[in-house]
C-alpha cells in the first residue's frame, strides 16, 4: 500500500511534471515522457549529466517531435536570412530559445560541441535568451541544428517576422540609456562638489579667482546634462506642443531652461553660482526613475499580429515531388502537405489523409473537427494525426483571418492617454506660472531689483519633477514586482488603466478552462476486463484527442491486437473482436438517442448493440478560477466564447448572478461585445488567449493575454499573464488600484516640498544651498516613500491570497 | 590658490578616463548580459576538459 502512494508522487528527473507512466526507468529516474527520457539519454551518452548537477529539474516538458518542422531551413534562401555569416565551410547563426531560464540552460548550451562536432562555439545570451552558434557547415547544416536542439528540449522560435523584410521598430536601448545615466551622473556628482566650496563659507570677494574658477567648471559639465541628458525631456515637451496639449515633461522642460539660463546669467555677470547643483540632480533623477519605469522585457513581444503565430514556410507537392515554399507564395490550387502538429496556413480543402483539427487558438471550439475528404479546413487551425493533403482555396493573404486585422481597432495608434498624471500635472503648471507672475509684479511694484529673481526662483523650485518622480518610481517598483509574479505590461501607463476598471470580459477556451485536458467521469462502466482491453486498444488506433484522453486516463500502453476497425470521422469507430461488435463513438453513431440534453461532449461504447460504457467530458477549469470570480465582486463580468453552449450550466454556476454570457461568438462579435460595454461608458479588461480574442483585446481598455509560458505565443495586448498566475488576478487589481492612492500620496508629500520653496523663492532669499537641499530631499523622499509603498502594498495583499514572492 | 585649481583640474581629468573606461565597456557589450557571467564561472569542467584533450 505504502509503494503504491509513493509511486504516485514520482516527479520527472528532467521536467519535474508528475510521472504517469515510464517510473524507475533508468539508474533509479523516473521520467514522465519519452521525450524528457530521451533528452537523458542523449546527455548520458555525451557524459553531459552535470546539466542536472546545476539545478534540480532544469528541462522543460518535452513536445513530440515533428521530423518536418524545420524542412525550411533547407532552402538557401530562407537559411540566407537567418545566417549572419556563412562563406561556404564555416557560418554562424543566432537563435531564439525562449526556454532558456536557468544555468543549467547556460551550461548545457555553451557546452553543444560536446554533442555534434561540427558545432565550434556556442554563446549564450542570457537576458534576450538568444544562443549564438558556429558551426562547420561540412558537418552539420542549418535545419539539423535546429533539430539538434529540439531534441535536447532548446526549440528555436522562429517566426515570419524574423524573416520578414519589413525593418524591426526601434526597440528600448539599453545602451543608450547606459551612456546617458553614467554621463549625467558623473556630472551631477562632480558639480555637487565642486559647489560646496561656496556653501561652506566660500567667499566670492576673497578668492575671486578660486570663485570663478569653480563656477565655470560648473557651467561645463552642466552642458552635458542640459544638452545630452535632458534631451528627451524637451523632445517630448515640444512633442505635446505640437500636438495640442501640456504634458508631463513640459513644466520640467521649463524648469531646466528657465535653471539653466539664470545660472548663465549670475555666472557671468558673476553675480553668483547659479542652480546648476540642483537642476543636474533633478535630471539625475528623473533619468532614474524613467529607467526603472520604462525597463522593457526585450523578450516579450507585445505587438505581435498574426504574422508570428504561422510558420515561415510549408511543404508543396508539385507534380509528387516535395517542396518548401514560403507561405507567401503559396498560391490556389497548390496542393500541401502537412504533418502532425503543423498549422494550416491558408483555407483549403482536405484532400487526402485522416486527422482532427484544433480550431481553439482561433475560434475558442474546445473539441477538435474530423473533417472528411473534400471538406474546408480553416487557416490557423492545427493538425493532430498523420499527415494530410490540402487543396488551397485561397492565398495566405486572404484568408479567413486576414480580414479581422484590418478592423479599425488595430489602426489606432498608441497615443499618451490622458492619465492622471497628465491632468495633474496641467493643473500644477499653470499654479506655478500663475504663482511665478504674481510674485514678479509684487515685486515689480515694491522693489523691482527682486522680481526677475523671484521670478526665476519660483520657476526652478516649483519643480514639478516631484510629480513625475512619485509616478515613475511608483509605477517602476510595481510594474517590476508584477513582472516577477508573472504578469508582464507593456509599459507602465497600463496601470492606470487596470486600476480604473469597472467591468471584465472572459474569454472562456484556453482561459477559465484548461485548453488540453478535459475531465473524464465514467457515468457508466460495465465492461469485463478483457472488453476494456479491446475497447482500448480499439481506441489506440484513433487520432481523435477524445479517444486518446480515454487511454491516457487508463494508462493504457497496449499494442493492438486486432485489425477489424473502421474509423468514420465525426463518428466514431467500429470493430468486431472476437464475433462481438464493437461500437465506440458519439450519441448518434452508437444508437443512443439522448434525452434533451444539449451538445455534450461524450462517448458512449456499445458491444452488439448494447451500452456498455459512457464517458463525459468536462472542460477542466483552470486552478483557482472559482475563487478569482468570487473575489471579483466589485466588477462586472460577462463571458465572450467562441465555444458552442454546452458548457453554459457549469459557467452558470461559477459567475455572479448578473454576469452576460455569449457563445460560439466570431472573433468580430467579440470585439463588438466589448465595443458595445465602452459605448455605455464602462472601462473593459478583455481576459482573453488565443488569435480569436485579438480582436477584443484591442478594443479593451486594457488586454490581457493569458499564456502558458512567457514565451508562448499571445496575441498582441496590454499585458501578459501567466496561466498559473490568473488566480492572483483579483490581488494584482487590487494592487493597481492602491498603486493610484500611493501615487496621490506622494504628491501631497511632493506639494509640501514645493509650498516650502516657494515661499523662500517668493521671499527673493532662494540661495543656491537652500535649493540645493530642497530639491534633493524631496526627490529622494519621494523615491523612498514609492519604494516603502509598494513594499507595503504588495504584501499586506500577500496576506489574502496574492502570490507567494 | 593655484594648487587647488591644478588639483581639481586633475582630479577631473583623472574621473574622465573612468568615464570614458565606462562608456567604453557599455559600448562593447558588457553590460548586455549580465546573468551569464556571473554563473560561468561556476562551470569547473574547463580543467576537466582540458585535462580530456590532453589526454586524448
Amino acid at each position: 500500500m505504502k509503494q503504491n502512494s509513493t509511486q504516485q508522487l514520482l516527479t520527472c528527473y528532467h521536467c519535474g511534471e508528475n510521472c504517469k507512466s515510464h517510473k524507475l526507468d533508468i539508474n533509479d529516474k523516473s521520467f514522465c515522457c519519452n521525450g524528457c527520457r530521451s533528452v537523458y539519454l542523449l546527455l548520458h551518452e555525451h557524459e553531459l549529466e552535470n546539466y542536472y548537477c546545476l539545478n534540480e529539474q532544469p528541462g522543460t516538458t518535452m513536445k513530440a517531435l515533428q521530423p518536418e518542422k524545420f524542412r525550411f531551413l533547407d532552402e538557401d534562401a530562407i537559411a540566407a536570412r537567418l545566417l549572419e555569416f556563412s562563406n561556404g565551410r564555416k557560418a554562424n547563426v543566432t537563435f531564439y530559445l525562449p526556454q532558456i531560464h536557468c544555468s543549467s540552460c547556460l551550461w548545457l548550451l555553451e557546452h553543444l560541441d560536446q554533442v555534434h562536432p561540427g558545432i565550434i562555439t556556442s554563446r549564450v545570451q542570457f537576458a534576450a535568451k538568444e544562443l549564438s552558434l558556429s558551426f562547420d557547415l561540412t558537418q552539420i547544416t542549418l535545419r539539423q541544428l535546429a533539430e539538434l536542439l529540439t531534441r535536447i528540449g532548446y526549440e528555436p522560435h522562429i517566426s515570419l517576422q524574423d524573416t520578414d523584410d519589413t525593418p524591426k521598430l526601434a526597440t528600448y536601448s539599453k545602451k543608450e540609456t547606459a551612456y546617458k545615466l553614467g554621463i549625467t551622473g558623473f556630472c551631477f556628482a562632480n558639480i555637487m562638489l565642486i559647489s560646496f566650496p561656496e556653501y561652506l563659507g566660500l567667499k566670492p570677494a576673497d578668492s575671486s579667482g578660486l570663485t570663478a574658477f569653480f563656477r565655470w567648471v560648473n557651467l561645463s559639465l552642466s552642458l552635458p546634462v542640459v544638452f545630452y541628458g535632458a534631451r528627451e525631456f524637451f523632445k517630448n515637451a515640444l512633442y505635446s506642443f505640437r500636438q495640442g496639449y501640456i504634458n508631463i515633461d513640459a513644466p520640467i522642460a521649463l524648469a531646466i531652461t528657465i535653471t539653466f539660463l539664470r545660472s548663465i546669467y549670475e555666472i557671468t555677470r558673476g553675480t553668483g553660482a547659479g542652480y546648476l547643483d540642483s537642476m543636474s540632480g533633478i535630471v539625475f533623477f528623473m533619468l532614474l526613475g524613467r529607467t526603472l519605469q520604462n525597463r522593457t522585457y526585450s523578450t516579450l513581444s507585445f505587438n505581435r499580429d498574426y504574422k508570428s503565430y504561422f510558420p515561415i514556410a510549408v511543404t508543396v507537392l508539385k507534380e509528387g515531388k516535395k517542396q518548401t515554399v514560403k507561405i507567401q507564395d503559396v498560391r490556389e490550387q497548390d496542393i500541401l502537405l502537412l504533418h502532425h502538429q503543423e498549422i494550416l496556413p491558408v483555407d483549403g480543402i482536405l484532400s487526402k489523409g485522416k486527422a482532427a483539427i484544433d480550431y481553439s487558438f482561433i475560434t475558442g471550439e474546445s473539441l477538435p473537427e474530423c473533417p472528411a475528404i473534400g471538406d474546408l479546413v480553416y487557416a490557423g487551425g492545427k493538425i493532430a494525426g498523420s499527415a494530410v493533403e490540402i487543396i488551397v482555396v485561397k492565398d495566405f493573404k486572404q484568408n479567413s483571418f486576414t480580414r479581422l486585422w484590418n478592423n479599425k481597432a488595430f489602426k489606432e495608434q498608441h497615443t499618451d492617454k490622458a492619465t492622471m498624471t497628465t491632468t495633474i500635472s496641467k493643473y500644477f503648471s499653470l499654479m506655478v506660472l500663475l504663482i511665478a507672475f504674481s510674485a514678479f509684479l509684487y515685486w515689480q511694484l515694491t522693489a523691482p531689483q527682486h522680481a526677475w529673481n523671484a521670478l526665476t526662483a519660483v520657476l526652478i523650485v516649483a519643480c514639478p519633477c516631484a510629480l513625475l518622480l512619485t509616478t515613475t518610481f511608483t509605477n517602476g517598483y510595481l510594474v517590476e514586482y508584477f513582472a516577477a509574479h508573472g504578469f508582464f505590461l507593456r509599459d507602465a501607463q497600463v496601470i492606470e488603466q487596470l486600476a480604473y476598471a469597472d467591468h471584465i470580459a472572459f474569454d472562456k477556451t484556453g482561459t477559465i478552462t484548461e485548453a488540453q485536458d478535459s475531465s473524464i467521469i465514467a457515468t457508466k462502466m460495465i465492461l469485463t476486463l478483457t472488453e476494456k482491453e479491446n475497447v482500448l486498444s480499439v481506441l489506440s488506433q484513433s487520432i481523435h484527442p477524445l479517444a486518446k484522453a480515454i487511454t491516457a486516463y487508463y494508462h493504457y500502453t497496449g499494442t493492438i491486437t486486432t485489425n477489424n476497425i473502421k474509423e468514420l470521422p465525426g463518428k466514431g469507430m467500429e470493430a468486431w473482436i472476437e464475433d462481438r461488435h464493437y461500437k465506440i463513438g458519439s450519441a448518434a453513431f452508437t444508437g443512443w438517442h439522448n434525452h434533451g440534453a444539449t451538445d455534450r461532449t461524450e462517448v458512449y461504447v456499445t458491444i452488439d448493440g448494447v451500452t456498455k460504457a459512457h464517458f463525459l467530458f468536462r472542460q477542466q477549469l483552470r486552478e483557482g478560477v472559482p475563487a478569482l470570480l468570487r473575489q471579483l465582486s466589485g466588477y462586472t463580468l460577462s463571458m465572450v466564447s467562441g465555444d458552442n453552449d454546452s458548457s453554459k450550466n457549469q459557467m452558470r454556476r461559477l459567475f455572479p448572478a448578473d454576469a452576460q454570457f455569449s457563445f460560439a461568438q466570431s472573433p468580430q462579435q467579440k470585439l463588438e461585445h466589448i465595443q458595445a460595454l465602452q459605448q455605455q461608458g464602462k472601462k473593459v479588461i478583455m481576459v482573453g488567449d488565443g488569435l480569436n480574442d485579438a480582436g477584443a483585446l484591442q478594443q479593451s481598455d486594457a488586454g490581457i493575454a493569458v499564456v502558458q509560458h512567457s514565451f508562448s505565443f499571445s496575441p498582441a495586448c496590454e499585458a501578459i499573464l501567466e496561466a498559473e498566475k490568473l488566480q492572483y488576478l483579483p490581488a494584482y487589481l487590487r494592487m493597481a488600484k492602491a498603486s493610484q492612492k500611493l501615487i496621490l500620496y506622494g504628491f501631497s508629500y511632493s506639494i509640501l516640498f514645493n509650498i516650502v520653496g516657494i515661499g523662500f523663492a517668493v521671499s527673493a532669499h532662494l540661495s543656491p544651498l537652500v535649493a540645493a537641499v530642497l530639491m534633493p530631499s524631496s526627490s529622494l523622499g519621494i523615491m523612498l516613500i514609492a519604494f516603502a509603498g509598494i513594499k507595503a502594498v504588495t504584501h499586506l495583499k500577500d496576506q489574502e491570497q496574492a502570490p507567494p514572492s | 590658490m593655484i594648487v587647488t585649481i591644478f588639483l581639481l583640474s586633475v582630479s577631473l581629468i583623472v574621473a574622465l578616463i573612468f568615464l570614458g573606461a565606462y562608456l567604453w565597456s557599455v559600448k562593447s557589450g558588457q553590460f548586455d548580459d549580465d546573468y551569464s557571467p556571473a554563473h560561468r564561472i561556476f562551470f569547473d569542467d574547463n580543467l576537466e576538459r582540458s585535462k580530456n584533450q590532453k589526454t586524448r
